[in-house]
């Protein structure tokens, strides 16, 4: 496994966020995300990425590009917007 | 499936447990273990033919802002509640494995018989070994198992307090598993957070481990008996921990020997009555 599972627990709560949002919105398909990941927050950025490809299989957020803001000393793991259509 | 490796257990889902019960999934609504495929099919408004008729269009901006771990920090605002409404003083003890945990909480429990009802939740990836052990020690217990998880969150807390059923009034230490990064991110609900580090481990530990450290509330220094055969420096370990949080309380003590462990009954019955 090329990612630990902390980064994968994590990528599958961002992927089932960012669904429900783009549903809410009536949305088909993601193009873009953008997250704000704190360097103190304990996420790997690498190994999330990693994971969120594997998480957003068969998902709205398949084949969108994925945009790391890190924040530095920031503990947050926030998903900070979609770009759908 | 095998109580030593975890084998023949193909979907590594959590596993909550009481001593000597069948170790059955439990098919509970949790994160890790969540269906992607539930979304409902759209119901659009308007025909994307049409759209797509009038060029490039669509494409919408929606500002979404939520944190990740807002999830579980309502889940454990729900167990915080609970604990105070039914008394319980709940405690997340956390380190480094190998700190002695399990064996300071077998003698605190000892050293609480008769004054204090207490419960135990033992979180650990495989094996009921902690939670016979402390069975044995005449508490109540339940096991949450994390398969391939690296830390307890608020819904296993939740799981595993509907099925101990911790009496009114008790001390319920909850063991995390072990690791010194992420169950500092993770709230369960608890009162105050517990880290336990042992003689035999670096003194930069607090340097080395800020976010832990940030969060917790008490640091147990464990294997005091060790001292003399280790060169590890109880006053640079406190300087280190004044660094990163100056509010941390550090106690010195021996799980084994029993050295030190008067001031930590006294400070977990002290925190009960102001509960």
């Amino acid at each position: 496994m090329g990612y630990r599972m902390h980064e994968m627990s994590i990528a599958l709560s961002i992927v089932d966020l960012a669904d429900e949002q783009a549903n809410l919105a009536h949305a088909g398909k993601i193009i873009e995300i953008e997250l704000d990941i704190g360097t103190m927050s304990g996420v790997e950025v690498e190994a999330l990425n990693f994971a969120l490809e594997i998480a957003a299989m068969d998902t709205l957020l398949e084949a969108a590009v994925v945009k790391i803001n890190r924040i530095l000393e920031g503990r947050e793991i926030q998903v900070k917007s979609i770009l759908v259509e | 499936m095998c109580d030593t490796c975890g084998c023949g257990n193909p979907e590594n889902q959590v596993r909550i447990s009481k001593p000597g019960e069948e170790q059955a999934a439990n098919h509970h609504n949790h994160d890790h273990t969540h269906d992607h495929d539930h979304r409902h099919p759209h119901t659009h408004d308007h025909d994307h033919d049409h759209s797509r008729q009038n060029g490039y269009q669509g494409q919408r901006l929606i500002r979404v802002e939520t944190d990740i771990l807002e999830k579980n920090k309502l889940l454990a605002s729900r167990n915080s509640g609970y604990f105070d409404a039914k008394g319980i003083l709940a405690l997340n003890l956390m380190s480094s494995p190998g700190s002695g945990k399990t064996t300071l909480l077998e003698k605190t429990i000892l050293a609480l018989k008769d004054i204090r009802p207490v419960a135990v939740i033992e979180g650990d990836q495989q094996t009921m070994n902690d939670a016979l052990r402390i069975e044995s020690s005449g508490a109540p217990v339940v096991q949450v198992n994390t398969g391939s998880g690296c830390h307890l969150d608020a819904q296993m807390v939740m799981n595993a307090t509907r099925k101990l059923e911790p009496a009114d009034g008790s001390i319920l230490f909850i063991e995390n598993v072990g690791n010194l990064v992420c169950p500092s991110l993770f709230e369960l609900g608890e009162r105050f957070r517990i880290v336990i580090i042992s003689v035999t481990e670096g003194e930069d530990k607090p340097l080395k481990y800020p976010t832990m450290f940030q969060h917790a509330d008490l640091c147990i220094i464990n294997k005091t008996d060790l001292l003399p055969y280790v060169d590890f420096n109880v006053r640079k370990v406190r300087e280190y921990a004044f660094q990163v949080n100056p509010g941390l309380e550090l106690m010195e003590l021996s799980a084994k020997t029993g050295k030190g462990m008067e001031p930590w009954i006294q400070w977990l019955l002290d925190k009960k009555q102001i509960l």
